[in-house]
């Protein structure tokens, strides 16, 4: 029998918190191990349960969600984060991505999503709501559509696609190389080839990418 | 009521003053004219006096010499003794009695019944001497002392009656200054009445005119204290809502939602018939949870104090364009991440509302939002590329809230645009 995930859960609202403790706890091999009320509170338990996955939500009393990820992230990298938010706007999915969240769900659809969110980032992949996507898509095609501009998709190669979505889902340069069969310097070089070529700075922003182009949810 | 009253007597005290202005004007110029004549009245005078004078004395000059003549001949004739040569003809003394009455009648016409009776008498006595001639006599030196002493009187009375005429024009001059000083003294003394009112009166309409300036001023500090308070209770009162909105509202949604879905996994299988309703259920909630949370941000963008203002900003620019509105690109240069919860909220407002006016109005198919942050000032700067229009004559509520906003914080606010130019609004705000 697989180890249970060890889940620590943030929330300010305590319904919530309930609720989604239940929904949690039906999984089989799911164990929620701490409760928080507050941003604070979350980042003190990270450090002494220890979790596994923390599941935050963003509009937290003292400390906001983002900024709980940002030091539960800087304490240790080995916690998957999910973040729990009601807006489906980039502005906060690519700080929560910049903070070190793997997950973000939006709260509408919580309940259907979060087994799943939690299940993926504790396997180091990245989750998203599917709803996100689209509204994310939709931002970028009224973008293009208004400013005439071309879609930089079209200008990676079927090498760098591939390594674009691999990176996207969450994979080292290694497990890429390895997926591959090619050198983890080839790796790097398409990498490289690929932020230039969209214009992007930093690992989130290549996942909001991803996320936006429906290539990971 | 005190204030008409006090307008009322501001006026009377204006027609008083008005008054005595057009009175002292009046006294000034019957006195001038008054002096005037006057002078000419006295003037004409002297000049009569001084012409009846040379015509007396030069009379007086002339019966006196042929007084003289005519008794020295008397004298002669009378003095005369056989055989001391010819004896004077009678004939010459009545000729030198002539001369004495040809003399009399150059003298003027007499002024005064004192001159008249010793013209009179003079005649009368020179008459008398001619009948005395005219009989072959010769006038006794006992009426010759008389005619003489006729004559001395006459001048006598001459000189004293140039005194009196001299003595008589110098009292009228003399009358004449004292009145011309009267009136100086009047007028001086009318004229520096008048100043003190009008100095009084300028006194009392400053410290009015002070009062209400003071007035102006306070009330114009109240008008806006009391729009930036509201401004203030405005901005407070939409975050509180927003909070509790998406807190209680939002949250006892997400709870709803959660325990539907616990509902529909711990549906038995059999229950199909229960499951579109659950499902109905769920929808609806979560519709309503999008709603809620789309009030709440119009209310209060939640990225405002979880994010900071630039994210919040390019949330605003990308919700303009999904609404239909022209494409947004927000520039940032230097913004502090922590920057005041005020200056926030300020930045976003301004941006809202020329956002909102260049999407409702301009027709610009996109809109550059800059903020800048440099030497301790924040510059916004909201260009767009559509009609625009003219600034001087329009000016809506959205501008005037924008410019109450900026000068909250001492900041200017600048419009730019005219007709088919574009718009451009810049925001000038010092940081505390």
């Amino acid at each position: 029998m697989p180890q249970s995930i060890r889940i620590l859960l943030a929330d300010d609202h305590t319904v919530i918190r309930t609720g989604l403790r239940l929904v949690l706890e039906q999984e089989q091999g799911f164990t929620v191990v701490g409760e928080a009320a507050d941003g604070r509170q979350a980042v003190g338990l990270a450090a002494s349960l220890n979790p596994d996955v923390v599941v935050l939500d963003i509009g937290m009393p003292n400390l906001n969600g983002i900024e709980a990820a940002r030091q539960i992230h800087a304490q240790s990298e080995t916690i998957a984060i999910v973040i729990l938010s009601m807006h489906s706007d980039e502005g906060y999915i690519l700080r929560a991505l910049r903070a070190g969240a793997k997950g973000y769900l939006l709260k509408d659809s919580a309940e259907t999503d979060l087994i799943r969110a939690v299940r993926a980032v504790r396997e180091g992949k990245s989750f998203f709501s599917p709803a996100v996507g689209k509204v994310l898509l939709e931002d970028y095609m009224r973008k293009l559509e208004r400013t005439g501009a071309e879609d930089s998709y079209e200008l990676l190669s079927p090498r760098e696609r591939e390594v674009l979505q691999l990176v996207a889902e969450g994979k080292s340069n290694k497990e890429v190389a390895e997926v591959l069969h090619v050198s983890p310097y080839t790796v790097e070089t398409h990498r490289a080839r690929i932020m230039e070529k969209l214009n992007l700075k930093g690992l989130p922003e290549l996942i909001l990418f991803a996320v936006r182009k429906g290539i990971i949810s | 009521m005190l204030k008409s009253m006090r307008h009322g007597t501001e006026l009377g005290g204006r027609w008083i003053l008005i008054a005595a202005f057009v009175a002292l004007l009046l006294l000034m110029l019957v006195a001038g004219y008054d002096s005037l004549s006057a002078q000419q009245r006295v003037q004409a005078e002297i000049a009569k006096l001084r012409a009846q004078r040379r015509a007396r004395v030069a009379a007086v000059i002339v019966i006196r010499r042929s007084t003289w003549l005519y008794s020295r001949e008397v004298e002669r004739l009378s003095a005369y003794r056989e055989p001391a040569g010819a004896p004077p003809a009678i004939s010459s003394v009545k000729r030198f009695s002539l001369d004495v009455d040809a003399a009399l009648t150059r003298y003027p016409p007499p002024s005064s019944g004192e001159e008249d009776a010793l013209l009179v008498r003079l005649r009368s006595e020179l008459g008398e001497h001619r009948r005395t001639i005219d009989s072959g006599q010769c006038p006794s030196a006992a009426s010759l002392a008389e005619l003489t002493s006729t004559v001395e009187r006459l001048q006598e009375l001459d000189s004293r009656m140039t005194e009196d005429a001299d003595t008589r024009l110098t009292q009228q001059l003399s009358q004449l200054q004292q009145r011309g000083t009267t009136f100086l003294l009047f007028s001086l003394g009318a004229g520096l009445l008048i100043a003190l009112g009008s100095l009084a009166y300028i006194l009392r309409l400053e410290a009015n005119a002070r009062i209400h300036l003071e007035q102006i001023l306070r009330h114009r500090s109240e008008l806006q204290e009391l729009s930036a308070r509201l401004v203030e209770a405005q901005e407070q009162e939409r975050r509180s809502l927003s909070r509790e909105l998406h807190d209680e509202v939002g949250q006892s949604l997400g709870a709803l939602l959660v325990d539907a879905g616990r509902l529909a996994s711990l549906l038995p299988s059999g229950e199909d018939n229960m499951r579109p309703l659950l499902n109905g259920i769920r929808e609806r909630a979560e519709q309503l949870l999008r709603e809620v949370r789309d009030i709440s941000l119009l209310l209060r963008p939640s990225m405002l104090d979880d994010l900071g203002l630039i994210p919040a900003l390019e949330w605003l620019a990308r919700e303009t364009s999904r609404q239909g509105g022209p494409e947004v690109e927000v520039i940032e240069e230097n913004v502090s991440e922590n920057l005041d919860e005020d200056y926030r909220t300020c930045v976003f407002r301004l941006v809202q509302e020329a956002l909102r006016n260049a999407s409702r109005h301009s027709g610009a198919r996109s809109v550059i939002v800059a903020v800048r942050q440099r030497e301790g000032r924040i510059f916004v700067e909201v260009r767009d590329g559509g009609k625009g229009f003219d600034p001087s004559r329009m000016r809506g509520m959205g501008l005037l809230g924008m410019e109450e906003r900026v000068q909250r914080f001492g900041g200017t606010l600048h419009i730019d645009s005219r007709p088919g130019g574009g718009t451009t609004v810049i925001a000038d705000l010092p940081l505390r």
